[in-house]
């Protein structure tokens, strides 16, 4: 990890990201909802948001993102993969 | 198609290897009521769905189980960094280790390796959802056994969050069935194939 606040950074995208997961499956069986289409797109900018500010400092998140974090190098592979534990 | 994002849906963090605990654990990869099985199973059965919001289901729980798929990986991986020929030798993960080293390789607790038998996708939405509504549940009896024998608080914490998503799994497709149901025509009252039975 970049740098050391990296893991924070991470688990804020972690925590955005299962909120849209936990709200896209219910959405799916109640798409007239206005309440959770609200809660969707309120989390959705909250997500982008976290995911921008992880990018910016400790890497990209996906492949597509890559190309544009750095000029010089291709980055997508540095960093640890995400099943690596504290013993790796 | 999908992109791959380079997180786990939950944090994994385990400190302490233990390769009992990986032999039983690896089931939730390969075994019948593994996470492998229920990526397949639905990302299988959409394609024949004849409701969207049920396709909708499909698609965003196959997809993830996939995740689910990635994190139980990530716990074996973490159980069994390390290890010494002795801790293996004294261990239930001596036989796979003859066979996989510390690789992942879908089979279940029980040593069978993954068999596609153990997943349906029927053509038939009542018959589907069916599968589905029991899967969650089997999955969820998994790890409840897995809790029962696990003490390990690094790896109880993402073991207790992918049995709570079998429960929310088994609710987002009650619905479906119900949407399915509401959806079936009146003569077809004892809910024969929806989808290529159609009744006019």
């Amino acid at each position: 990890m970049a740098n050391s606040n990296c893991g924070n950074l991470l688990y804020q995208v972690q925590m955005y990201g299962f909120v849209l997961d936990e709200a896209r499956l219910y959405l799916d069986t109640h798409p007239d909802n206005q309440t959770a289409l609200d809660y969707y797109r309120k989390y959705s900018e909250l997500y982008r948001q976290a995911v921008a500010e992880y990018e910016s400092s400790c890497g990209p998140l996906t492949a597509n993102s890559a190309s544009s974090t750095d000029g010089a190098k291709w980055r997508w592979i540095e960093g640890g993969w995400p099943w690596l534990g504290p013993n790796d | 198609m999908w992109t791959y994002e380079k997180k786990l849906q939950f944090p994994v963090n385990i400190k302490n290897p233990n390769p009992n605990m990986a032999a039983l654990i690896i089931s939730q990869f390969g075994g019948p009521d593994g996470e492998l099985a229920a990526s397949q199973r639905y990302l299988s059965q959409r394609y024949s769905m004849p409701y969207r919001e049920v396709v909708g289901v499909l698609t965003d729980i196959g997809t993830e189980e996939l995740a689910h798929m990635e994190m139980v990986c990530a716990i074996i991986h973490q159980l069994t960094r390390n290890l010494t020929p002795d801790e293996i030798k004294n261990s239930q993960f001596a036989p796979y280790f003859i066979d996989h080293t510390t690789g992942l390789y879908p089979v279940a607790a029980a040593g069978f390796p993954f068999n596609a038998l153990s997943f349906a996708s029927k053509g038939d939405a009542i018959a589907d959802l069916n599968e589905d509504l029991a899967a969650e549940q089997k999955a969820r009896v998994t790890y409840d056994n897995i809790l029962r024998l696990v003490d390990d608080p690094d790896v109880c914490a993402p073991i207790k969050f992918l049995r709570q998503r079998e429960l929310v799994h088994y609710q987002r497709f009650g619905e479906a069935l119900r949407e399915v149901q509401d959806n079936l025509n009146y003569k077809n009252f004892y809910g024969y194939n929806p989808e290529f039975d159609r009744q006019k």
